[in-house]
């Protein structure tokens, strides 16, 4: 098992490197650059010229990309261009905690909902409890993002003035680097940005829960533990319930996948200070460093996410072995 | 399976998220803290031109308070749509920060916010000598240097090499406007002020930046015979320098401290600063907090009562103008979409705020069929300004015919220079031009922004141009990129086969004379002549009123230079739309007059505190 | 009990299967789809979509693009007041209608825009990348993967590094790079190849770019299973006994391969189809979409939400629009799975 994840990882560094290489490439070849103006006025061009040799930009691009990865292998993830009194390393340390706290609390919130409900309406089934929770779910993995937020701060801010519509409740400095102050107004402030990116989440978990579930209940070892004369109850948890959440746990991979993606958009409609933010930032105004450094991390995520969920899978599932 | 795996599991899954839970029980103190989240932001009411009026805001947000026996400071809660760029005035660029640097520091002189008049601030009076050229400034020297230690909340005189307290002198001018001639400060508003200093070009534009000779840089024409005089030599008698003094770039700076902590000097903790405010708090991308600078001199105060400003980061003006509308901002943007609702249900809370800003589109000069002023002219008279203004902007501004609004010097009268709307001359142009009825006219481009209100303008244009001149939508192609992919589009160093036909732009002055406006955007000679204008005669009229001492005659020469673009034979570099004119929503409890001119005043606004908390329930 | 009667159901079923005359997999497949009501429903739901699309010009009252700025943001079912001639008269298809009548039946937008017109107009958008888009991610992964499958080897160990090495990739952060790039692109000009593809991604209104950006990484979860399906397949009696008379590879592919695995490949592109319906409205929410004014429902949504505070509509209706049609392509998607898998039936 060690020895895989070492070839996992191992296999990994070309593939972020690559990465990290296109980005490099297609940013750099946007036309426009960092001090190529100023608000609606042009740079002077002697000014720009300087800004530009400061921060190495006038050199060939290999040798930037090269520059870059000393600098990585520094653990420094560059300068900022613009907002000079900072370094991307400092805006990351900034972002980057809000946005794993937004996605975890909304993973962790996806699971609490999605999994129950997918129990509950498999075991009804074909009852009006299944039939509801299922067109839920459908709708729940149907509706939107960019519907839901707005949809949500309307009802809760606007109408019913009873949740924030906006900020994070917590901040920098961060507890152990990315944990927040759980003050009530953390909580309150969650809920809204936490629902709108949990609810397609808990959605496809109920979904996938049910179905599976449903399939296992219909397996030979069930009717076995059945006829055995066990209690239903005793089948149900003992038997089917361990083994029905086994390919829920495959969904973990799409699901990182998704949160990426969600917390692009809920950050920007509820004003919150995450990465997703700043990526979206970081193109606009080719500020270099913070967006090949932003698509390294985002990759590094996903890398070793994939591999979380392949190592949970083995683990749970013992006719998986890797090697 | 083991269960094992499985209690392990959901043990790893519980603690992971959970974990922020567990720290609450264990840091029981965050909880006792008075939680008193009070944000100030300074918004731009929008973001499209580069310097645009900023509106703050000020709004409180209710958070539970542990019964204090204190009184709360007068607290301005605003929000700002980004972080603040930068805080050194030599640097700032943009409008959040400089009504940040506003707000930090004190300049050499100050706008007086109704005439936008030039009024003293550290310097106490000036004279000027009779062939123009010499500037000397009499200062001040009981305005003390501060640091504010954010964790003690205390703030404190800085002490000099010797332990005797520092206050601003003639020196740290010097040093300010030197360092404003360095090009390797990179920043723009150097090349604003390098024409006129003498000396100061020389040194922004020295062969090798990294090394530039002690010589130049002493050159400079700014001298400190003592500490309260400032003298400062011009190239040639630009009789608009006085209304430049008021500007960020020409502010006094600490230099030891500066020296000590390089691009990091501004951060909080380590600014040195000499305003009515000084820096608390500044969390980035998140808020800003400012507190009043007990040090101060009483009569530099202000008129204001504001003890403390609050800044959150909104990035958008309809998440700001909810949070106005849950009286958690004392005043907000509104966006266009609201404003119709707004107006019905707030009237009495709605202000009109001029930022001064003009908004225009674009023509390439040098791309076919807009090489000829014939076409130019029948696409600007073609356009319903007054139409646009009513219905599109909602009745948020003027229609301009002709470029600079009033309230700058040497700007004509709204109405009398300019052709404007004129569906019948707009016709005639353009069949003049070869094209009768739009016939035969080829596809052209026209670039807008990002935004829901550019978009709208770029919308309506294309069907004014139907309309009025008979091209149909599939000739006016109209597409939309973000604010910095459009500068990138429209510089003139762009070629002109990948430069759009047209495009829209605003600009807001940086200082209240006409050479900001014809001189800065529309001369041949500056750098950003999107345009791509040749030179003529025009243009030796702008370097000759940018250089005469007569009042009168400037103001009569500029009224020439406006009729040469904008009038029946103009050569119509652009087609002026309207002047900005934003409503702002305000709570009734802020009395805070804008300024035109520079960064916001905050220290001259006024808040009854009693009502602000009254709406907030308190 | 539940589970029991399930099986029984199967039971039945399979009993009615033996009964009947001999019958294909995909005849099957259809009965069962047309069994299921909610499917069905669905489908022709999405069926009135796409004709109410082709035929916008038809059914909307108004143009996508006319604008009466006189009317901008008016609420829904706004009566129509004449009350000078300076502006439109109500009309239907260009008819004056004399009699009192309603316009605006879902509001109007910032510039007066009927919205009922351009929702509909709209879903042209979402359609196009629903169809084009699968399309792509069908045809490129299905023709990858069995190529990988089929020949194994060498060619299936490189073929799949490449497929792994591009899963590994933060699809989102690229695409969105890549849509800036492009963007760009179009705005700077190109000449040859690159200046064809500019034109016609103009012709298209900003969409080529959209379908270049999000087929490029769409088909690798296609390859995948189609590869996976045929080593599944390729094993067994019947490709061996044609190997065996001669049959060469063209032909076992197409006539005996493709038409048994085909069926899992359907399920699993029109379980996709949701996901490009969200990611083109997306990327126009962020400002990435087609090119204004060719209405998308991510642009309303994005431009509505600006004033969602007075005029909740101009969310509302777009945004209802698209939840509705992503329901039903996620309902015919679980119908399609139901009546191809058989494993999984009545679900």
């Amino acid at each position: 098992m060690t020895r895989y994840i070492i070839r996992r990882l191992l296999v990994s560094i070309p593939v972020v490197f690559a990465i990290v290489l296109f980005t490099f490439a297609v940013v750099h070849a946007l036309p426009g650059g960092p001090f190529s103006n100023v608000g609606e006025k042009a740079m002077p061009e002697q000014m720009r010229v300087i800004m530009e040799r400061r921060f190495g930009l006038d050199q060939p691009l290999y040798i930037q990309f090269w520059n870059y990865l000393k600098m990585l292998a520094h653990g420094d993830l560059g300068p900022m261009m613009r907002m000079r009194s900072q370094t991307v390393n400092d805006i990351v340390s900034q972002t980057w905690p809000v946005s794993i706290q937004l996605g975890s609390l909304a993973v962790f919130l996806a699971f609490v909902i999605g999994v129950p409900a997918g129990i509950f309406a498999a075991l009804r089934r074909n009852s009006w409890v299944d039939y509801t929770a299922t067109f839920v779910a459908v709708l729940g993995v149907s509706i939107n993002n960019i519907v839901l937020g707005p949809l949500l701060i309307l009802i809760f801010g606007v109408w019913l003035k009873i949740l924030p519509i906006a900020f994070w409740g917590a901040e920098p400095p961060w507890i152990l680097g990315f944990l927040p102050k759980p003050t009530w107004q953390f909580w309150t402030h969650a809920v809204l940005p936490v629902f709108t990116l949990g609810t397609a989440m808990s959605a496809s978990i109920a979904r996938l829960t049910r179905a599976s579930l449903l399939e296992v209940l219909m397996s030979d070892y069930i009717r076995t533990a059945r006829a055995k004369g066990l209690k239903e109850r005793t089948v149900i948890i003992r038997h089917a319930l361990k083994n029905s959440l086994i390919p829920v746990a495959t969904i973990l991979g799409p699901l990182l996948a998704g949160v990426l993606t969600g917390t692009f958009v809920v950050e920007q409609i509820f004003a919150l200070n995450g990465m997703g933010r700043q990526f979206l930032m970081s193109i606009e105004q080719r500020e270099y460093f913070l967006l090949s450094s932003l698509t390294l991390i985002f990759s590094v995520m996903l890398v070793l996410g994939n591999l979380f969920v392949d190592i949970i899978y083995a683990w749970l599932d013992p006719r998986i072995r890797y090697d | 399976m083991s269960r094992n795996k499985w209690i392990i599991l959901v043990l790893v899954l519980v603690l992971g998220v959970v974990a922020l839970s567990a720290c609450s029980q264990s840091t029981p103190e965050v909880v006792e803290k008075v939680v008193e989240k009070t944000v100030v932001v300074t918004q731009v009411v929008e973001k499209e031109v580069e310097k645009t009026v900023v509106v703050t805001e000020v709004v409180e947000k209710e958070v539970e308070v542990t019964p204090t026996p204190m009184p709360e400071p007068v607290t301005l809660r605003a929000y700002s749509t980004t972080d603040i760029p930068s805080l050194d005035p030599q640097v700032a660029e943009d409008v959040v920060s400089i009504n940040a640097i506003e707000t930090l520091f004190v300049h050499l002189t100050n706008y007086d916010l109704e005439t936008a008049e030039i009024v003293p601030e550290t310097a106490t009076s000036w004279d000027i000598s009779d062939d123009g050229l010499t500037y000397t400034f009499h200062l001040r020297t009981d305005i003390p240097w501060v640091k504010h230690n954010p964790v003690t909340a205390e703030t404190t005189q800085e002490v000099d090499e010797d332990g005797n307290p520092r206050f601003v002198t003639a020196n740290d001018f010097v040093y300010g406007i030197k360092r404003a001639c360095d090009p390797n400060l990179g920043s723009y508003y150097s090349s604003v002020i390098a024409p006129l200093i003498v000396g100061c070009n020389e040194v922004l534009n020295a062969e090798d930046p990294a090394n530039i000779p002690q010589e130049l840089i002493d050159a400079i024409g700014v001298e400190a015979p003592d500490d309260a005089t400032l003298v400062v030599h011009l190239n040639f008698p630009a009789s608009y320098f006085m209304s430049m003094t008021p500007m960020w770039t020409l502010a006094a700076v600490p230099q030891w401290a500066i020296e000590a902590n390089g691009d990091k000097w501004i951060e909080a903790g380590n600014i040195v600063t000499d305003g009515r405010f000084v820096l608390n708090e500044w969390v980035h991308g998140v808020r800003r907090t400012f507190l009043r600078n007990p040090l101060m001199p009483k009569d530099m105060y202000g008129t204001g009562n504001i003890e403390k400003i609050v800044t959150n980061v909104v990035p958008d003006t309809s998440t700001g103008y909810a949070l106005w509308l849950n009286n958690e901002v004392e005043t907000s943007g509104i966006p266009d979409a609201e404003l119709q609702g707004h107006l019905e249900k707030f009237k009495d809370e709605t202000i009109q705020v001029p930022d001064l800003a003009v908004f225009y589109f674009g023509f390439r000069e040098t791309k076919p069929p807009f090489d000829d002023p014939r076409v130019r002219r029948a696409f600007s008279a073609a356009f319903d300004r007054e139409k646009f203004v009513q219905e599109v902007r909602q009745g948020q501004g003027l229609p301009m015919k002709h470029f600079a609004p009033p309230g700058i010097f040497g700007a004509p009268p709204i109405d009398e220079v300019g052709v404007g709307f004129d569906p019948e001359f707009a016709q005639q142009q353009l069949a003049d031009a070869g094209y009768p009825n739009c016939e035969g006219f080829p596809t052209v481009t026209l670039l807008g922004y990002s935004g829901q209100s550019t978009l709208n303008w770029i919308e309506f244009a294309q069907q004014q141009w139907q309309e009025h001149l008979g091209c149909s939508p599939d000739v006016i192609q109209i597409e939309q990129q973000s604010f910095r992919e459009l500068l990138g589009a429209t510089a003139a160093d762009v070629p002109d086969e990948e430069a759009p036909h047209m495009w829209t732009l605003g600009w807001g002055p940086d200082y209240p004379d006409e050479n900001n406006w014809v001189g800065d955007v529309l001369w041949c000679d500056n750098p950003g002549n999107r345009m791509k204008r040749t030179c003529n005669e025009i243009d030796d009229m702008i370097v000759k009123a940018r250089e005469e001492t007569d009042p009168d005659k400037r103001i009569e020469m500029y009224r020439q230079i406006e009729e040469d673009f904008f009038g029946k034979d103009g050569e119509m570099p652009f087609a002026p739309l309207y002047l900005r004119i934003a409503f702002v929503a305000q709570h009734s409890w802020l009395t805070a007059p804008r300024a035109l001119f520079g960064g916001e005043q905050f220290y001259n606004w006024t808040i009854d505190q009693a009502a602000q908390m009254a709406a907030q329930g308190k | 009990m539940a589970a029991e009667n399930a099986s029984l159901e199967q039971l039945g079923q399979e009993f009615g299967q033996l009964r009947g005359k001999p019958r294909s997999p995909m005849g099957d497949a259809v009965r069962e789809f047309k069994r299921n009501k909610v499917a069905m429903l669905s489908v022709v739901f999405i069926i009135v979509v796409m004709f109410l699309a082709i035929f916008a010009p038809v059914f909307t009252p108004y143009g996508f693009n006319v604008q009466n700025t006189f009317y901008a943001r008016a609420k829904p079912l706004t009566p129509y007041v004449i009350t000078t001639d300076k502006y439109e008269m109500c009309h239907w298809k260009g008819t004056p209608l004399d009699f009192g009548c309603t316009v605006y039946i879902l509001g109007a937008d910032g510039l007066g825009r009927d919205i009922l017109s351009r929702v509909i107009y709209g879903s042209r958008i979402s359609l196009l990348v629903a169809i084009i888009g699968s399309s792509v991610s069908l045809i490129i992964g299905t023709i990858y993967g069995v190529i990988s499958g089929y020949f194994g080897g060498k060619i299936d160990d490189l073929m799949m590094r490449i497929v792994d090495f591009l899963w590994a990739l933060p699809v989102l952060v690229i695409i969105i790079i890549m849509t800036v790039y492009f963007k760009a692109l179009a705005r700077a000009g190109a000449t040859g190849f690159a200046g064809f593809l500019i034109d016609l991604d103009q012709a298209m209104g900003g969409l080529l770019f959209m379908f270049i950006a999000i087929g490029a990484l769409s088909w690798l979860g296609m390859a995948r299973q189609a590869r996976g399906q045929i080593l599944a397949h390729k094993k067994k009696e019947y490709v061996e006994a044609a190997r065996s008379i001669g049959a060469g590879s063209n032909r076992i592919i197409f006539k005996h391969l493709l038409p048994n695995i085909i069926g899992p490949l359907l399920v699993l592109e029109s379980m996709a189809i949701p996901g490009y319906i969200g990611l083109e409205a997306f990327l126009s929410f962020i400002g990435l979409g087609v090119n204004p004014p060719t209405p998308s429902w991510g642009i309303m949504i994005a431009e509505g939400y600006l004033g969602i505070k007075s005029n909740p509509h101009l969310v509302l209706v777009p945004g209802t629009a698209l939840t509705l049609l992503t329901l039903a392509f996620n309902y015919m998607g679980d119908g399609i799975r139901d009546a191809i898998d058989p494993r999984i039936h009545g679900r």
